[in-house]
């Protein structure tokens, strides 16, 4: 058989079997070690092994910083921060949706007191999918036992832990809780908003006020604990290193605590002595502020809720609560929009004396009553009938019936009453460093109702749209219900207006502005609150901006006539708001006002100047359903007064009829 | 003699009929019947960490097996005229990788599957060099001493060893020594001359180990035999030292005892081992399945082993034999030295456990080499046949 050159065999080497017999025993020699090594660590070591098994991993959790302090003027903290044990979960470490998480959910919720629903609803809406082992907070301030009980527990509640974390702490309470703001965990949405952008799922943000306007000082960096985490998730060892969290800077504010309080304290006393006389006085609000810098020295709105309550997450029956106040949660000194009432007489007069309309010496206004067209009649509170008065009178007594005249006189043309409204900053947003910048509110003209007309018929009448912005108003109320809508602009509109009635709406904030504008010879203020931005340790990090201005013309003689009519109603005899400050020690510049709200009882004003060389000061309040302007917001004017200057404060009520 | 009988068949017969039928399937059922098991043992465990994987290593065994068939059914020794093909393909993939993944960075490139190709090129290299290095040896044992043929095969041996361990792969580089040292071995070399070889593998190691930093080389091998020998000189808790990854390993293992903790076993499958379905998979089939299963699974590669030095013994020719001496090493090796690392009695070295490890061209690379030990052992039931020899072992 001839072999082709590929198959002819190779000579087997003869000791290729002995050979594949030692390789054959060095092979199962060194298996043989390796299943020892098995037995050794599984069979003879194994429980070591299994005990070591749950702790195998470093996770990094991150620590929340503590948000920086929000401080008074004097430095007197507003809000700072405590340590206090919180139940959180960590999403990524739950069962798998269905059953089994519900069972976690609904454990969790017996032991916390809450509905399980609530666990869900917050996993669902604020928990990130990975990366980021960002703890969900789903209650802070847990009693010690439901503390204990979980932490003891831990195999029963999977993804959730216990922990200690920085929370806010507001040390007043319900004191500018609104001015303040709210807390609450970012949402999924907010994440990719910019003023949230980088921020770690979880995190607690400002919402609202100055915690929101400031977010980005107060957040502070987060740090990162490195924990030993067994299989389920839980941390079970100490430490092992960590990177603390960086606190917030501080904002310091223009406020002023003691201010504030009594500012508080002040529409709380207004609100209880209306309720004696039967006006429910249900809300209130007042701003205080330098009419020389545009600093923000007090703002307030009542009813208030505790700031603490959103400090954590407020459980369903704290939210229900604070919803069940009258919006307790709007910052009614700039969000809350009323006609202005008689406080608004200073900028008729003025527009009227830049239009020629009147002059110093014109007097008029004679009667109870004035009467326009045939149907269209006008009367003083009271049915007093003052004479004919000149402007100061007019100002000092608040003659309706002089400002109906020059209403009157003004409607139409180049609107001189509107022009100056919009001039001192009504009818826009006063830009002030609260998010949103305050509400624009309304300065009516015959466009305004022309165009309120078309959208009340667009919307309202013709559906169940939902009312427009300007429900508040008369006409948006009654006009569908009467079947009728409201002509055109009408000169009985303007003749309103010149009170301070009609389809007016402006908030405490922006009075305080136009009065500050008048004080001080034509700035119109974007007002702050915010100063200066400090580091932990209170070293100055950031001035911040100043308040900007806007200069408006206003002239010096007129704007003396106007001052002199203000400082007349609040201290000569005859003024409407003597009775409150014909003894008060030093010089002011007041005007009473008296919204009348149909259906409703009388809406209280009050707007102040009090001048000084270093610490001037404007303040305005209002009292809803408080009664006279002099019977409610004045007096709690100058008990705000009385804290600012260090005098001795009481209750001085006026008992003038007039608005 | 036998011209008439090719030339002119009986009438009506098919010469294929002519061979025994157990002939013409040709397999060895043990061998294949462990390779099956390991890839259902490798199935099972990537089960239970990561689905997809599972899915992909179910189509990367489908493919393997369907290589190893195939293969088997054609007559390794025609390899032995393409020696020269296949050794220039196997430096010239390396040499790719090598050009390519030099601009990587600080990592292997290999092991973090930046490069697929480099993975691939030196592990389809393993069974290459074996098939080369035995076609060389049978070519050149009648006309060489046999320091001559040694030292030549340690110098071809050596080209790609280092450019493979220079890319960096030690792993796979220790692999084609190992196999290199079994194919001189069994092709009858004097054992001093092995020495030698011996010699050199520990001197390519220091080279790397020691010398290879000084002239800028990736020095993770040094820092994991560092580890290996001195825990306390690397930080437990830096997650990316190579200390780490071998106690969470050893931990897991442990945890395992003698049943397992079955789907419980989250160590593996959470990820705190890291490749836990590469270089770490036996940690976590030993955490699931325990001492049983670790132990059934060493046993299926124990068969394989069996079965490959009985084709040795029993292969038609030279060849054949050196080619399955070659496996049984690289094979063998690749077990001891993974399961060694994953226990902890050697530093890790990565090298991927046979047909459970997770990866295409691993799976691929242990199918080609099983079809090849099928092959041979297919060749020399014909020959046997056909000369009435009776294989026992």
């Amino acid at each position: 058989m001839i072999e082709s050159p590929l198959q002819r065999r190779a000579p087997l080497p003869p000791q290729l079997t002995r050979r594949v017999g030692v390789l054959g025993v060095v092979v199962f020699v060194l298996f043989g070690v390796i299943a020892f090594r098995l037995w050794y660590l599984q069979v003879l070591t194994g429980t070591q092994n299994a005990a070591k098994a749950t702790a195998l991993v470093v996770r990094p959790i991150a620590i929340a910083a503590p948000r920086g302090n929000i401080l008074d003027s004097h430095g007197t903290p507003l809000a700072g921060y405590r340590v206090a044990p919180q139940v959180a979960i960590v999403a990524d470490d739950l069962p798998p949706a269905g059953p089994q998480r519900q069972l976690v959910y609904r454990r969790l919720a017996r032991v916390l007191g809450i509905g399980w629903q609530n666990i869900r609803t917050i996993v669902d809406n604020r928990a990130v999918a990975p990366p980021g082992y960002a703890p969900t907070d789903i209650m802070d301030d847990v009693s010690k036992r439901a503390w204990v009980y979980i932490g003891e527990r831990k195999s029963l509640f999977p993804g959730v832990i216990v922990r200690q974390v920085y929370v806010r702490d507001y040390p007043e309470g319900d004191i500018g809780a609104v001015v303040l703001g709210q807390l609450g965990q970012v949402s999924t949405k907010e994440l990719t908003q910019s003023p949230f952008k980088g921020i770690a799922a979880g995190t607690v943000v400002g919402q609202s006020g100055l915690e929101a306007e400031y977010q980005s000082y107060l957040q502070g960096t987060p740090g990162v604990d490195h924990v030993d985490v067994d299989a389920a998730g839980y941390p079970i060892a100490a430490k092992s290193s960590s990177r603390l969290p960086v606190p917030g800077d501080q904002l310091s504010t223009s406020l002023d605590l003691g201010l504030e309080k009594e500012g508080y304290i002040a529409v709380d006393e207004a609100e209880n002595r209306a309720r004696l006389g039967g006006d429910p006085a249900p809300a209130a609000a007042f701003v205080a502020m330098d009419p020389m810098t545009g600093r923000v020295l007090a703002l307030g709105s009542v009813p208030s809720y505790d700031a603490n309550d959103f400090a954590t997450t407020p459980s369903t029956k704290t939210y229900t609560a604070i919803l069940a106040e009258d919006h307790a949660l709007v910052d009614r000194a700039i969000a809350g929009l009323y006609p202005t009432g008689s406080t608004f007489k200073p900028i008729t007069a003025l527009g009227a004396l830049n239009a020629g309309l009147i002059t110093a010496q014109t007097t008029q206004g004679t009667g109870s009553c004035v009467t326009f067209g045939t149907t269209q009649q006008f009367c003083n509170s009271g049915g007093s009938n003052y004479g004919s008065v000149d402007l100061v009178s007019a100002l000092t007594q608040s003659v309706d019936t002089y400002f109906y005249k020059v209403g009157a006189a003004a409607n139409g043309g180049s609107d001189p009453i509107q022009a100056e409204a919009h001039a001192l900053g009504l009818g826009s947003s006063p830009g002030i460093d609260l998010p949103g910048g305050g509400d624009p509110g309304v300065v009516p003209d015959a466009a305004y109702v022309k165009a309120l007309n078309a959208q009340y018929i667009a919307q309202v009448c013709a559906g169940s749209h939902p009312l427009p912005k300007y429900a508040k108003s008369q006409l948006a109320v009654t006009a569908c219900a009467q079947g009728y809508l409201q002509p055109a602009w009408t000169i009985g509109q303007n003749v309103l207006l010149a009170t301070g009635q009609g389809y007016l709406l402006a908030s405490p904030l922006q009075m305080a502005i136009a009065y500050s504008a008048i004080v001080n010879g034509g700035k119109v203020f974007s007002p702050k609150i915010g100063w200066k931005i400090l580091s932990p340790a209170g070293a100055l990090v950031q001035q911040l901006p100043a308040p900007t201005y806007r200069r408006i013309a206003l002239n010096r003689a007129y704007r003396a006539l106007v001052m002199d009519g203000l400082h007349g109603a609040a201290q000569s005899p005859s003024g409407t708001s003597y009775p409150t400050f014909g003894s008060f020690p030093r010089t002011v510049y007041g005007k009473t006002g008296t919204a009348v709200h149909a259906g409703q009882k009388d809406q209280s004003w009050y707007v102040v100047y009090a001048p000084d060389a270093k610490r001037p000061i404007v303040i305005a309040v209002t009292v809803e359903q408080g009664g006279f302007g002099a019977a409610a917001a004045a007096p709690a004017a100058r008990l705000m007064l009385s804290q600012w200057f260090g005098l001795p404060k009481h209750w001085a009520a006026g008992v003038s009829q007039d608005l | 003699m036998s011209t008439n009988i090719i030339h002119t068949p009986q009438q009506g017969r098919d010469p294929a009929t002519l061979a025994p039928r157990s002939i013409r399937i040709g397999l060895d059922p043990i061998l294949t019947a462990a390779a099956i098991g390991l890839g259902i043992a490798s199935l099972v465990t990537l089960g239970g960490i990561s689905h997809a994987q599972m899915v992909r290593q179910g189509g990367y065994l489908a493919v393997g097996l369907l290589a190893m068939l195939v293969l088997s059914r054609f007559d390794y020794s025609r390899l032995r005229e393409l020696k020269w093909g296949l050794y220039v393909i196997l430096i010239a993939a390396i040499l790719v990788v090598l050009a390519v993944g030099k601009s990587i960075g600080g990592i292997s490139t290999r092991s973090i599957g930046i490069s697929v190709f480099s993975f691939q090129a030196s592990e389809l290299g393993k069974v290459l060099l074996i098939v080369f290095l035995a076609a060389f040896v049978v070519d050149s044992s009648r006309k060489t001493s046999g320091r001559q043929l040694v030292a030549r095969v340690m110098l071809l041996a050596l080209v790609p060893t280092m450019l493979v361990i220079g890319e960096p792969d030690l792993g796979s580089g220790l692999v084609y020594v190992a196999a290199a040292f079994a194919v001189l071995y069994i092709a009858g070399v004097e054992a001093k001359y092995l020495a030698a070889v011996l010699a050199l593998g520990v001197a390519a190691l220091a080279l790397v180990l020691i010398a290879g930093p000084l002239i800028g080389f990736h020095t993770y091998q040094a820092e994991r035999l560092t580890a290996f020998l001195d825990p306390g000189a690397v930080p437990a808790r830096d997650i990316s030292s190579a200390l780490y990854q071998q106690q969470n390993s050893l931990t897991a293992i442990g945890a395992g005892q003698k049943f397992g903790l079955g789907s419980v076993a989250t160590s593996t499958a959470a990820n705190f081992v890291p490749l836990n379905t590469t270089d770490f998979i036996f940690a976590a089939l030993a955490e699931r399945f325990g001492f049983a299963g670790a132990a059934f699974v060493l046993s299926l590669y124990a068969l394989i082993i069996w079965r490959t030095l009985r084709i040795v013994a029993g292969a038609k020719n030279l060849f054949g034999a050196l080619i399955a001496a070659g496996i049984v090493a690289m094979l063998a090796f690749q077990v001891f030295v993974n399961v060694g690392v994953a226990v902890d009695i050697l530093p890790v070295t990565g090298v991927t456990l046979p047909l459970l490890s997770y990866g295409g061209s691993s799976v691929l690379t242990t199918f080609l080499a099983l079809g090849l030990l099928q092959s041979i052992h297919a060749q020399a039931r014909i020959a046997a046949g056909t000369k009435g020899r009776v294989l026992s072992f």
